[in-house]
This record gives C-alpha cells, sequence and structure tokens, in this order.
C-alpha cells in the first residue's frame, strides 16, 4: 500500500455528474436513514414507553374535585323545609398570577359592589390563594367568569339556606359555610344531614385551573333528611306572641316550649329575641343559645304540681288534707317564709290554686327530704332528659342533709334547685299522659335519599313514673288554678286547662331580688286527654309582672290557636 | 433510487404537511391564543398570513430565472447576513433572554430563517463555480468555512448556538454533495467537533441543557421539564391518539406547544399514526429534493436543491429528534408546521426553489459547467 496517490483522483474528475449522483443516493439513504430512526424512536415511546408515560402525565394532568355533599334538609312535621341547600360559586384568587392587579380590583369591584381598595387589598401581596368573595350570586359568578382574568377563578360551594329566617333559629342551629353544623339541631343532626363527600374526577391545565364545571358532575350525592316533630305554624304564632310579651312586659329573654305528651314531640320550641340564621356571623352568639335546653333557672311556684305529685305518690299526704298555712308567715330554721296573701287553713287543691309557699313548704316537710329529692328527679329535674340536644343542662337538684330544713322547704316552691324550660314541659308532659316517663322527641324521621330508606324514631313514651291516679289528681287540682286561681289568664274558651303559674325572684348579688324575676307558666291542654303541654318563660318582665299576669296570657293565645290548628277541638263539659 | 422522485411528490407531500400543519397548530395554540388574546384564532390567521405571503415568494422563487438567482448569490447572503447582524443592534427585539428577531413596530421576523436561505445560495454559487478545485482543501472547505462562520458567529451572540449548529450542517452536507474529498471532510469534522463541544460546554446554561437532555427525567421540573412534557404528549397519544383537539399537553404543561414542539401535539392527538405519517411525509419530501437535485441541468441548480431540501427534511428531523428526545433541546422550527411566519415563507420559498429547479427549460440546455 505504499502507492502514492495521485494529488486528484481522475476519476471523480472526469465524470462530476456521476459523483454528484453517487454522493446524492448517500444524501438519500441519510435521509431515509435520519427518519427511519425518527420513527422507530416514535413507535418506542408511543408503543412501549406509552403506558409508562401516560402514567406519568395522567398524575399531573388529573385532580379531583372534593365536592362536600349536598347537606340534607331540615323539614318540619308538614314537611316544610325549614334549612335546605344548594350549590353556590364563589370568588378566589390566586393574586401572584394576576398580572394588572388594579385593573382586576376595579373590574371585580364594579360587579361585586364592593369598593376597589377592598380587592386591591385581597389581591396585594403576591398570595397563591385567596377568598375574593364567597357566595355570590348567579348572575355575579357568570360576570365574574366572563370577565375572564387569569389568576380569578370560582369555586362552587355549598350554602345552606334557613327560607324561615328567624324561625326557631336559636334551635335549628345553623351550618358553618363548610357546610358543618355548628350548633342546635344541625349539630345533634349533623352526621345524618352531611353524608359523604363527592369526589369528582377532572382535567386541570399546567396552572392548576380546573377543566370541569361542576354542572357536569355526576351523581350530586346528598345527606340524609331530617323531619322534625317541630310544627312551624304553631311555632310562628309561639314566636308572634313571645315577641308581644316581651314588647308587653318588657321581658329581656321569651322561651317557649311546646310538647306532645302522648308522644313527645316537640311541636314548639321558640327563643326570642332570635337571628337570622343565613347571616349568622353578623349576630351576636349570645342569641344562638337555645335556652330551653341549655338555661337552667329556679322555676319558683311552676314546681309546686311536682311537690305534690311526690307528696301524694308517697302517700305524705292525701287529696282531701287540709293545711295550716299560718297566714302568710312561717319561721323555717332562722328564716321566715312567707305567702303573697296570708292564708289559713287551706285544702291541698287550694295550696296549689293559691300557690301557697308555707303550706307547700310544710307537704315537702311530710315528704321529708330523701323521698322529695328522689321524687323530683324521677320527674326527670337534676338530669337531661336524654334528647341529644347539644348542650343540654341538666339543671341541679342537690340531695338534702338531714339538717338542711330550709333548703328542703325552699325547694317545695322552686328555689335552691334549677330546671330548663324543656324539664319542666317533660315533667308536665308526664303528668298529662297518666304518668308515663317522656323524652323529647326532637325528629321524627331520617330520610336517606342514597339508599332510599328512613328511620322513624320511636315516641318518646317510657315507663310509668307516677300513677295514673296521683297524676289525674294533680291535673284535677292544675285546673282549678286555671278555674279560679292564679293562672286565671290561661283561660280558652271551650276548653279546660290544667296550669300553674310561677314567679321566682332571681338572685342577685347573692340574695333574692323583689323586683328581677323570672315569670313563668306551666299549662296543659285539653286536661282531659292532654294534646299539647306548654312552658312559657319570661326573664326579667318590668316588676309587678308574673307568672299569672305575663306568661300565662302567652299560653293562652298559643294554645288556643294550638288547639285549633292541630284540630283536636274539645269541647268544654 | 431517486428515479421517479420529483416535483409531483414533493408539492403533495408538502400540501399534505401544510395541511396537517394548520390543524395541529390551531389545536396547539387555540387555548394559549385564548388567554393571551381572548381569541382561539389568533395564531392560526397569523399563519394564514405567513401561508400567503410564502405562497407569493415561493412562486416567485419558482420562477425567476436560476441564471439571476446564480448572479445575486452572494449579495442574498450578504444580505442575509447583515439581517444577522442587525439584531445585536438596537433593531433587535428580545425574547426568552435571546436577541433573535427582528422589528421596527409591528410583526417581527427572524433573520436566521432567512439566513439560511441566503447561506444555501452563497455556497451554492461558490461550489459550483469551483467545482474543479474542489480537491483542494482551500476551495472546498476554507471558502465554505468563511461563508458559514460569519452568519453562525453572528447567531452565537445572539445567542442561538442550535442556529449556528444548523447553518454548520447544511454546509457539512452542501460541501459533501458538492464533491469535496472525504478526508477533507473527516479532517475538518475532526477539528469542527471538538470546537463545537468546546462552544456547547462554555456556557453553564448550555450544559445543563446537555445534560438534561441524557436524563431528562433526573430534573423533570426543571431543566428535563419541556422535554419530559413533549415524551409525555407522545407517551399519552399511544397508537392512533387522543383526537384531534383532544390533548393536554397544550394546556400550558408544554411550553411552546405550538412552535417547537408541535410534533408532541401531533403525537399526543393522533398518535403513532399521525407522528408516522409526518414524519413520512418529510422523509419524501427528503428524498423528492434530492430526485430533483439529482436531474438538474447544473451544478448550481443541483446545490441549491440539496440545499433548499435541507430546510425541509434536515430543519424537519432536527426538530422531531429534539422533540422526541434524540437530540439535544434546541430551537429548530418543523417546517410548514410550526407557527412562525417567518419559518412558513422560508420553507415555502424553498419549495419553490426546488420547483424552479425541477421545472423543465426548453431552451439552452447548458447541461454540468
Amino acid at each position: 500500500m505504499k502507492r502514492r496517490r495521485p494529488a486528484v483522483a481522475p476519476r471523480r474528475r472526469a465524470r462530476p455528474a456521476l459523483m454528484h449522483a453517487r454522493r446524492l443516493v448517500l444524501l438519500g439513504v441519510f435521509v431515509l436513514g435520519c427518519y427511519g430512526t425518527l420513527l422507530a424512536r416514535a413507535a418506542y415511546l408511543q408503543a412501549v414507553d406509552s403506558e409508562w408515560l401516560q402514567e406519568i402525565a395522567e398524575r399531573q394532568g388529573r385532580t379531583t374535585i372534593h365536592l362536600g355533599p349536598l347537606r340534607g334538609d331540615l323539614l318540619d312535621r308538614n314537611r316544610d323545609r325549614l334549612a335546605l341547600s344548594a350549590t353556590v360559586e364563589s370568588v378566589s384568587a390566586s393574586p401572584r398570577r394576576i398580572e394588572a392587579t388594579e385593573d382586576a380590583a376595579r373590574k371585580l369591584a364594579r360587579i361585586l359592589k364592593r369598593s376597589a381598595a377592598r380587592f386591591r387589598r385581597i389581591l396585594a401581596g403576591g398570595r397563591s390563594f385567596v377568598w375574593v368573595q364567597r357566595w355570590v350570586t348567579p348572575e355575579e359568578a357568570d360576570r365574574v367568569r366572563a370577565l375572564g382574568i387569569t389568576g380569578v377563578n370560582l369555586h362552587p360551594e355549598r350554602k345552606r339556606f334557613y327560607p324561615s329566617r328567624d324561625l326557631a333559629a336559636a334551635y335549628l342551629g345553623f351550618a358553618g359555610r363548610d357546610g358543618v353544623g355548628l350548633t342546635g339541631l344541625e349539630l345533634a343532626f349533623d352526621n345524618a344531614l352531611r353524608g359523604h363527600p363527592t369526589s369528582i374526577p377532572a382535567r386541570r391545565d399546567a396552572s392548576g385551573v380546573r377543566l370541569i364545571r361542576f354542572a357536569a358532575s355526576p351523581g350530586d350525592r346528598r345527606g340524609a333528611s331530617i323531619i322534625l316533630s317541630l310544627d312551624s305554624r304553631l311555632q310562628h304564632v309561639a314566636e308572634r306572641e313571645l315577641d308581644a310579651a316581651i314588647a308587653r312586659t318588657g321581658a329581656s329573654h321569651a322561651t317557649l316550649v311546646a310538647i306532645d305528651p302522648r308522644t313527645g314531640d316537640i311541636l314548639a320550641l321558640a327563643e326570642r329575641p332570635s337571628f337570622d340564621p343565613n347571616l349568622f356571623w353578623t349576630q351576636s352568639p349570645q342569641a344562638f343559645r337555645t335556652r330551653a335546653f341549655v338555661h337552667p333557672f329556679e322555676p319558683g311556684s311552676t314546681l309546686k304540681p311536682f311537690v305534690i305529685a311526690v307528696g301524694l305518690e308517697e302517700s305524705a299526704i292525701r287529696p282531701g288534707d287540709r293545711l295550716d298555712c299560718e297566714h302568710g308567715s312561717w319561721q323555717v330554721a332562722d328564716h321566715v317564709i312567707r305567702d303573697a296573701s296570708p292564708y289559713g287553713e287551706l285544702s291541698i287543691e287550694d295550696v296549689l290554686r293559691v300557690s301557697s309557699n308555707i303550706c307547700a313548704a310544710k307537704i315537702a316537710e311530710k315528704i321529708g327530704s330523701k323521698r322529695l329529692v328522689a321524687g323530683l328527679r324521677k320527674f326527670g329535674f337534676g338530669r337531661t332528659t336524654g334528647s341529644g340536644y347539644p348542650g343540654e343542662a341538666a339543671g341541679v337538684v342537690r340531695a338534702l342533709g338531714k339538717h338542711q330544713v330550709l333548703e328542703r322547704a325552699n325547694l317545695a316552691f322552686g328555689q335552691g334547685m334549677t330546671a330548663t324550660a324543656l324539664q319542666l314541659a317533660t315533667g308536665g308532659a308526664m303528668l298529662a299522659n297518666g304518668g308515663r316517663r317522656v323524652w323529647p322527641r326532637l325528629a321524627l324521621r331520617m330520610e336517606s335519599p342514597e339508599a332510599g330508606h328512613a328511620l322513624d324514631w320511636p315516641s318518646g313514651i317510657g315507663e310509668r313514673v307516677l300513677s295514673e291516679a296521683t297524676a289525674g289528681t294533680i291535673i284535677e287540682m292544675m285546673e282549678a288554678v286555671v278555674e279560679n286561681g292564679t293562672g286565671r289568664r290561661a283561660r280558652i274558651p271551650h276548653y279546660r286547662v290544667a296550669g300553674k303559674t310561677g314567679t321566682a325572684q332571681k338572685v342577685v348579688d347573692g340574695t333574692y331580688s323583689k323586683d328581677r324575676v323570672v315569670a313563668s307558666f306551666l299549662g296543659i291542654v285539653p286536661a282531659r286527654d292532654p294534646r299539647l303541654v306548654i312552658v312559657v318563660v319570661l326573664d326579667e318582665p318590668d316588676p309587678g309582672y308574673g307568672g299569672g299576669s305575663a306568661a300565662a296570657p302567652v299560653f293562652r293565645k298559643v294554645a288556643s290557636f294550638g288547639m285549633s290548628h292541630l284540630g283536636r277541638a274539645e269541647s268544654a263539659e | 433510487m431517486l428515479k421517479g422522485l420529483g416535483a409531483p411528490q414533493l408539492i403533495g407531500s408538502a400540501a399534505v404537511v401544510i395541511g396537517l400543519g394548520l390543524v395541529s397548530l390551531y389545536s396547539a395554540s387555540a387555548v394559549r391564543a385564548e388567554l393571551v388574546f381572548g381569541v382561539s384564532t389568533t395564531y392560526l390567521l397569523r399563519q394564514f398570513e405567513g401561508l400567503a405571503i410564502g405562497l407569493a415568494a415561493g412562486t416567485l422563487a419558482a420562477l425567476l430565472p436560476l441564471g439571476m438567482l446564480r448572479k445575486l448569490a452572494f449579495v442574498a447572503w450578504g444580505g442575509t447576513t447583515l439581517l444577522l447582524a442587525a439584531t445585536l443592534t438596537p433593531l433587535g427585539v428580545q425574547h426568552h433572554g435571546a436577541q433573535r428577531w427582528l422589528g421596527i413596530g409591528g410583526p417581527t421576523f427572524q433573520p436566521l430563517e432567512f439566513a439560511k436561505l441566503g447561506l444555501v445560495l452563497g455556497l451554492a454559487r461558490w461550489l459550483s463555480s469551483h467545482d474543479k478545485q474542489l480537491h483542494r482543501a482551500r476551495i472546498s472547505l476554507g471558502v465554505p468555512a468563511l461563508l458559514v462562520s460569519i452568519p453562525a458567529g453572528l447567531l452565537l451572540l445572539q445567542p442561538d448556538f442550535g442556529g449556528a449548529a444548523i447553518l454548520v450542517a447544511f454546509t457539512v452536507v452542501l460541501v459533501f454533495v458538492a464533491g469535496a474529498r472525504l478526508s477533507h471532510l473527516a479532517a475538518a469534522t475532526a477539528v469542527a467537533l471538538p470546537s463545537l463541544a468546546l462552544i456547547a460546554i462554555s456556557e453553564p446554561y448550555r450544559w445543563s441543557r446537555l445534560r438534561s437532555f441524557v436524563d431528562p427525567f433526573a430534573d423533570a421540573t426543571g431543566q428535563g421539564y419541556q422535554l419530559v412534557q413533549s415524551l409525555l404528549a407522545f407517551g399519552i397519544g399511544g397508537t392512533f391518539g387522543t383526537g384531534i383537539g383532544a390533548g393536554q399537553q397544550k394546556l400550558g404543561f408544554l411550553p411552546e406547544a405550538h412552535t417547537d414542539f408541535i410534533l408532541a401535539v401531533v403525537g399526543e392527538e393522533m398518535g403513532l399514526v399521525g407522528v408516522a405519517g409526518v414524519l413520512g411525509l418529510f422523509g419524501l419530501m427528503g428524498v423528492a429534493s434530492l430526485g430533483i437535485a439529482s436531474r438538474a441541468r447544473d451544478s448550481f441548480s443541483m446545490l441549491l436543491a440539496t440545499g433548499a431540501g435541507l430546510l425541509l427534511w434536515l430543519q424537519g428531523c432536527l426538530n422531531a429528534g429534539v422533540a422526541m428526545g434524540l437530540l439535544p433541546t434546541k430551537g429548530a422550527t418543523l417546517p410548514l408546521f410550526s407557527y412562525g411566519r417567518s419559518s412558513l415563507v422560508v420553507s415555502l420559498i424553498a419549495i419553490g426553489l426546488l420547483l424552479n429547479v425541477a421545472r423543465p427549460r426548453a431552451s439552452r440546455r447548458s447541461g454540468w459547467r
């Protein structure tokens, strides 16, 4: 191979066209080689590696929209909707992605009818997520969507509506912005109402914007609906009358509980003043308290029917017994008990009718501390009713020692112990239904839409707590109270009404105040075959008002409406 | 092998590619256009503008006498090189940190595309004028090296390493076809490759790009992001694709989906079938251009046809290689496909030049000079 190559290859020089042709063919082979390689690469990516790549892509392109389920409805016993949920949209923003903040703030302000300064403040600071405005109207949502500002998004959210506004607001309670029951029945039945969250698979783009509108979401799941025992019409009348009573008597607060003694159904549970749960965040939390459940107070004389019932049941007294009422003044230990008016010798019925504290204390003495406390507890005082209502109070009925004679005397007329309006009502219902235990029944039925099945709550009537005879005797005595005693203003034409008034002095600075009282009334109608037990409590009416003058008229109005409304007209004898 | 391949195959495949390109461009750019301009068709309409201008320019290129083109070849080279230089002046428009565009006020254009054309003309002129002396390295390598290094140097200043590399590749192919001695080419390559490598690693950003090319998934959210997203698009597409318009990668995941990575959108939405079709058409355009070149009546026409063909198939090859992770990420458009009026106009001019060379000439059979 030592042959010296010529400086120029003669073959190539002689036939340049041939050489070009050969090189062009070589280039053609190169072209095909290149594209063959590319094709092989494409086949590898799209056939062999495809699954693996898809898996990765899946992860970045998929997102899940978590929708709180549509909360179930709260319905009254006539299936009127008291609370319902709907899907509404909220405006959020990713300020760091908004290019023209000032422009965006101005446009949002125009649509959402707030100051541009407010939105400028919200959109400042380059955060990645802020709420611009929650729960906007559909029109506002559409207009914000039409703006198409990058970084301003709309989110479907669930909102709770209370179409009856302040009706039974405290009792119903409300659900917060995240659809979780916060107070009242919304909290009590939260698990059932809430249901299970819905997850909708959706696509998203690189900036996280979801590409599925919630309207297209499949299977809008709902929580169960609860049919309450409440009767919203009776409730409405109760609230109207409480408002009137507050206006008339100057009471700071008024409560009414209406219960069906045959079932324990809570037909009305009114707290005034009330609030609008649709705007709960603007309201004073003080108004959220369902005092009938959570606020025990000294009931005063309203407790006397129960004390006498215990006396009869324990055979400490007999219906025909007569007692010396000491002409209005009786010393117990180092304390003097007084009656509103002085009385001499009274029958048991009259003791209740005129509401003598002295004779009630004598009855308590006959019963004895131990049996009295045990008897009252049998009626449910001193323990919760078992309603399951959030924050229900038990009240206080203390065990009494041998020498606590003054405390025992006070207990006889409802002092030194506390009870809730609900306890008085359930206790009254036990007298009214012939002596059987009553648990308040808040709801009648739970209907879960998914499974299509429903659950009925059993009625709240339990074991016998006192004899039918004693219960009947007490009801008769309470009829006399309304017929010809302190509760005359509770009389309802054509109905026999049983009732008991209470005017309990409030403890102010450690002593019982003369001016500040709790006026209450426990009423039962019709006295024979009772249908309604109503407790009315007025807190701190103006001086001079008591259970008979302030609370009994509320009972009369509500109960007379209730009787006609509930369609159980029962003519008087 | 190149027999029977010529103008009909070129026109046919180019027409199909342009049609598929417009469909893919609309799919790839509609969401972005909607976001940026509020109208989904903005990019599509601009591409139609380019198509109209390009068809006019291409027709002109097809009708001009080749002799005139030959005479003006160095002027074209000089003019396009000046345009490249102008990008470095205040006339240049900066995008993504590189000054690659030219524009006063209104629409911008990319001189690189025209510089490729100018280089092809200049090289074809030089090499055809000296085809008797190509055995001398000074003629076959020296002057072409000069012709390429000036625009390539300007590109490196922009900086646009990829553009410079493409110009060098064009030069190597044309010199090869022109008939330079293989030993000279080998020697030149032995010198050029290390220096290219040196340039490649001299800038940290180029080096990290190269590294991410080797294993894009190692830094899938950083340097490797774009390539990973492109590969994902191909993977999602599978054999038949998600359907035109139904892809997800163009929704902001894949940057430059409507320009340099439009083949990934084709891969996602039309699947392997679509990608194979597009690649096949580009390959066909490539061999058709070589067929035209092989029947050229003189060496200028032959080199011009070969060079114009490069604008289609070599460019397409580089773009596809980048999109599929076979080549380091570089900003090369897919001719007739990617969004970009400059690229579309130049591609159509290239086709026009090929048709010009292929045009049967009744008069004056000049033959090889």
